[in-house]
């Protein structure tokens, strides 16, 4: 597992990967039987995006030039060998409770590109970039950022991967260009040994997740204002993810917010969103794209909260509704738009609500 | 039973739906209240331009937002203008689907409904028999059917009561009278019709007349240059035709159907030069509209520059205050003068329900609506600063500032 590869294979979905890793039979590739695995689970998601949308008919793909690019990221993660045979890391890869981890390292690992962007997202605080743009504009819009060489579709890969890790999160804005920022905190080994005898340095996003995770993992001390190494790391601190990656390691910590910072932001969201009017109905996937973006979490995070402060409601009153998202023909990102889901199967598309006693 | 008296007046004077609807009789939404320091920017760039005579003017939104106050202004304006003898000023509300063609057979109907056009009957009766004493009606017949007759008569007349014993050949000279003075834009055969309807029986007159064009293939906009002309003889000599709403008829069209619009709008544009101007309204998506390539007829004769468009802005603070305050002015009771011209509001709480609504007139007037029956709910207190935040989302339906802290 030693081997980098510039190009990141065209995988828009992990579950397109892990529909691949399933469908082997024996261990053995079966491509007719990879196709159809891939096929039902664009079949599944065009439906999901098609009931959200209100349209009878949900968009055919054939999923043909998916393959490849699956057996392609599964060659490099060393999920199969070269006889295209299941190796035992597939079952890591296809474990929840172990996926996003071993995915993550292995993805780290495998696609510099991927770690550099993410380095870019984590070390700017946010990146701002065009989203329809392509060929040159794109690359040079790039070049302004950090002198780096990403075309858009690289850009767009790593984007939706990270997503799905939970690594970033990002929402197109009104005058065509997405902002893509940090849902997670992201450092490595190499980074924080560096900060020994440097003055304490919290002023960017960058240097907050350093100095965090540095004394967190107590890898460093603070001694007259300055980092000093520690002892040794603590491998049982919560919330972190260690991953070992070549000679280096990579740690990371979601971040985190406690339910009432998350209903307040939620609250101050919507009245900006139904202009200051309660009880008013609000698109689901924009609140969420605004309170995500404040507090730099990821949606399965924002989803998770808001379910639960329906369930039990604490200050507010959330009455999630019905309905059809808007429709747009080009929006290929509509997946990442998906509302959650009722108990009933239905899309959650407006929310109303309003304070506790306030009318 | 007067709910409002503890405020010193008579009903709630701000409108429950503040929309304008010219032909109501209730003041609070028919456009009565009028206060020209209330947009007097606004107005006075509609006057300059009304002074001027262009053939089109636009009265635009500054922004997105509905309720700014064009329809408003649409209809100030228009009553202003009625005021003046020698001229009309006429009133549309546009609706979707609506060609130019329809808007000259609306304006038709107007000039004749509202009896402009009989004027000019009477008018030219009298212009007639001035010229020719001897012909098939007497001066005597003339002065005793204008007295029998001062407004449009909804019934079938009988010329004999006026000895006109041959009103064929009567109606003929009338229109060949007419014709000689006005040329081929005048034709005799519309000028025929209309002295054959308004002579014998006036209602029949906006049936009539479609038939001739139809005999001649002439359209509306045909028929609209012709009643220029008729109106002109009969002392009108100008038009201001009001056309409110229209970005409902210019918003959504794009490709062939607003190329054929727009040909047809120069058309009728044609036929008005120096002989009316039409003030239109437009939201900025509709005035996107007129600026494409498709739009170019219209825009050329009437480019969407500083000439030709009023741009309306939300309202000042002072200009808020004047607006709540004019409205009070109209409810007052004679017997009950109040403590002051604001009463019951303060000044604090017009601009609090200012600073909400950016300005926006209809939004404003909504909350005045509001505070005052949430005032009469609560055992008329003062509207203050400190009703306003207890009150904020009964009267404004929205949450206040101080709220957004859970």
């Amino acid at each position: 597992m030693n081997h980098e590869f510039m190009r990141i294979p065209r995988v828009q979905r992990l579950e397109y990967l892990r529909a691949f890793l399933t469908s082997f039979s024996n261990g053995n590739l079966d491509e007719e039987e990879a196709t159809k695995a891939i096929q039902r689970e664009m079949a599944y998601f065009e439906l999901e995006k098609a009931k959200a949308l209100g349209r009878k008919r949900p968009r055919e793909s054939k999923g043909t030039s998916t393959l490849p690019e699956c057996l392609k990221m599964a060659r490099h993660l060393a999920l199969i060998d070269r006889f295209h045979r299941l190796t035992a890391d597939a079952a890591c890869a296809l474990d929840p409770k172990q996926s996003r981890a071993f995915l993550l390292g292995r993805i780290w690992q495998c696609y510099p590109r991927f770690r550099q962007l993410l380095l870019l997202v984590r070390n700017s605080g946010q990146l701002d970039l065009p989203f329809y743009a392509r060929g040159d504009a794109f690359r040079q819009e790039m070049r302004s950022q950090d002198d780096l060489e990403f075309d858009h579709l690289t850009v767009q890969t790593v984007r939706d991967l990270a997503t799905q890790l939970e690594l970033v999160n990002w929402y197109p804005t009104e005058d065509r260009r997405q902002i893509i920022y940090p849902v997670a905190c992201v450092t490595t080994f190499t980074e924080i040994v560096a900060l020994a005898g440097l003055p304490i340095a919290t002023e960017t996003y960058a240097q907050q997740c350093c100095h965090h995770c540095g004394l967190d993992l107590n890898l460093l001390t603070i001694r007259n204002d300055h980092y000093e190494l520690s002892g040794g790391i603590a491998l049982d601190v919560q919330g972190y993810l260690i991953m070992q990656t070549g000679s280096d390691q990579v740690f990371v910590k979601n971040h985190e917010v406690p339910l009432e910072r998350f209903e307040q932001v939620l609250w101050k969201e919507y009245l900006g969103l139904s202009d200051m009017r309660p009880y008013f109905p609000v698109l689901y996937p924009n609140l969420r794209n605004w309170v995500c973006a404040t507090l730099r979490i990821s949606d399965r995070l924002f989803d998770r909260l808001l379910l639960s402060l329906i369930r039990e409601p604490q200050r507010l009153i959330i009455y999630p509704s019905g309905g059809v998202l808007n429709y747009a023909a080009n929006l290929a990102h509509l997946g990442k738009f998906l509302p959650p889901k009722t108990s009933q199967g239905n899309f959650i598309v407006y929310l109303k609500m309003d304070r506790k006693g306030a009318t | 039973m007067n709910f409002y008296s503890d405020y010193h007046l008579s009903d709630n004077p701000f409108p429950t739906t503040p929309v304008l609807e010219p032909s109501d009789s209730d003041i609070r939404i028919n456009g009565t209240i009028y206060n020209p320091e209330i947009m007097g920017d606004e107005i006075g760039s509609l006057l300059s331009k009304i002074r001027r005579r262009p053939p089109l003017i636009y009265i635009e939104n500054s922004d997105f937002v509905r309720g700014v106050g064009k329809s408003a202004l649409i209809v100030q304006q228009w009553r202003q203008l009625q005021k003046d003898p020698t001229l009309t000023s006429v009133y549309l509300r546009s609706e979707k689907k609506l060609s130019p063609a329809d808007f000259a057979a609306r304006l038709i109907s107007r000039w004749h409904q509202d009896g402009y056009l009989w004027t000019v009957l009477l008018r030219l009766l009298g212009g007639y028999v001035a010229e020719k004493p001897h012909g098939e009606i007497t001066t005597a017949g003339v002065a005793a059917f204008t007295q029998a007759f001062q407004h449009l008569p909804h019934r079938t007349l009988s010329l004999l009561n006026f000895m006109v014993y041959n009103p064929d050949r009567l109606i003929s000279e009338l229109a060949v009278w007419v014709h000689r003075q006005e040329g081929d834009s005048l034709p005799l055969e519309i000028a025929h019709t209309f002295f054959q309807s308004y002579l014998a029986d006036p209602r029949t007159f906006p049936e009539e007349y479609p038939k001739t064009l139809r005999k001649h293939k002439w359209d509306h906009i045909t028929m609209i240059a012709a009643v220029y002309r008729l109106l002109k003889l009969g002392g009108y000599a100008y038009h201001y035709l009001f056309f409110d709403q229209f970005e409902d008829v210019v918003h959504g069209l794009s490709g062939k159907s607003l190329i054929t619009f727009n040909t047809e709008m120069r058309r009728l544009i044609e036929a008005s030069i120096g002989r009316a101007t039409m003030i239109v309204s437009l939201h900025p998506g509709a005035h996107a509209t007129l600026d494409t390539a498709e739009g170019g007829d219209i825009t050329s004769i009437a480019p969407l520059d500083q000439r030709h468009v009023v741009s309306v802005w939300p309202l000042g603070k002072d200009e808020a205050t004047k607006l709540a305050q004019t409205y009070l002015d109209h409810f007052r009771l004679a017997a009950s003068p109040p403590p002051n011209t604001l009463y019951p509001f303060t000044a604090d709480a017009i601009e609090q329900i200012w600073t909400t609504y950016k300005g926006n007139v209809r939004a404003c007037l909504l909350a005045f609506n509001y505070a005052v029956e949430k005032g009469a709910d609560e055992g008329y207190p003062l509207i203050d600063g400190d009703f306003l935040v207890k009150h904020h989302a009964d009267i404004t339906g929205q949450v206040h500032a101080d709220e957004i802290i859970l």
